[in-house]
């Protein structure tokens, strides 16, 4: 089974899987700028991508909003689209008798973090400036 | 703040940072390989997610974020931007502190809001904590897509 992970992926999939037809999952986990032009690279994969997920064993969007975003690009109404919310693990959860050390250690050490891309789609300077406003402690 | 960045914005929040005299409150630890972010950001008191309304991908964010729910299930509370995907699905959350985008005021207040006293920022910890080890995890929502998963393998002959 082949799992691709974004527009770009699953175009280069479907490329490498013309032969072969082995069963296609695409879990769409970002998805593109709306409705680039066709003329852009990102566009036509977007639109690419969607309508050829029609093709393949199941599309999973993360949230209804996407879902409905794709069925436009594809003019599908796509039955073989699942929306599964990304949520995670439980095995990511510390220990519950762990978890009340480390709540004390956070708020004795207090930090807010922010972990991922920094570019001009994110807030960072708001964060900056509302590092100022709070008390040193 | 970690991950990687364009250049721009990341030495543009930096720039700021000293402007305003934040010295070593500020800081940025650069790229990091995904299992060492978890590592990092556990020791974080309040998790932040700053994606502004931009694009489809972000205006559908709340049930899409990785970081997002990856703090919920290590007990962190974390601030959101006030708009309505978020709101409408974390609103009635009390481990959830929104701000307005453009505005860092709000950003500072849901801090504090969390972070008011040991009790609040531990009832609220407890709640994240507990909100994705009950209904909002992985165990949890996965089946479907297993069964599909399953079928679309039984119906490989490579599989059989």
């Amino acid at each position: 089974m082949l799992c691709a992970h974004d527009a770009r992926a699953m175009v280069a999939t479907l490329v490498a899987n013309r032969s072969s037809r082995i069963p296609l999952i695409y879990r769409c986990h970002d998805i593109g700028e709306d409705l680039q032009p066709w003329h852009s690279v990102q566009g036509y994969l977007e639109r690419y991508a969607a309508r050829a997920g029609l093709k393949s064993r199941l599309v999973v969007q993360y949230s209804e909003g996407r879902a409905e975003h794709f069925r436009k690009l594809a003019r599908n109404s796509y039955p073989n689209l699942l929306v599964t919310l990304n949520f995670p693990s439980l095995m990511l959860q510390p220990e519950r008798h762990r978890l009340d050390d480390l709540i004390v250690r956070r708020f004795e050490q207090r930090s807010v973090t922010y972990p991922g891309i920094i570019k001009d789609f994110v807030a960072i300077d708001d964060l900056v400036r509302a590092i100022a406003l709070l008390p040193k402690s | 703040m970690f991950g990687e960045s364009d250049g721009d914005s990341l030495s543009g929040a930096l720039r700021l940072g000293a402007e305003i005299g934040l010295g070593h409150r500020l800081s940025h630890g650069g790229w990091v390989p995904p299992a060492q972010v978890l590592n990092i950001t556990n020791s974080a008191t309040i998790g932040a997610v700053l994606f502004k309304p931009v694009s489809i991908n972000y205006t559908s964010m709340a049930t899409a974020s990785n970081k997002l729910w990856e703090f919920a299930a290590r007990g962190i509370p974390v601030i959101v931007p006030d708009t309505p995907d978020f709101r409408n699905a974390l609103g009635s959350e009390s481990w959830i502190a929104f701000f307005k985008i453009g505005d860092p005021r709000t950003l500072a207040a849901g801090v504090e809001r969390l972070t008011r006293s040991f009790e609040a920022y531990r009832a609220a910890a407890l709640r994240a904590y507990e909100v994705v080890r009950s209904r909002y995890n992985f165990e949890e929502i996965f089946p479907p897509v297993l069964n599909s998963l399953i079928a679309a393998a039984r119906s490989n002959p490579v599989c059989q």
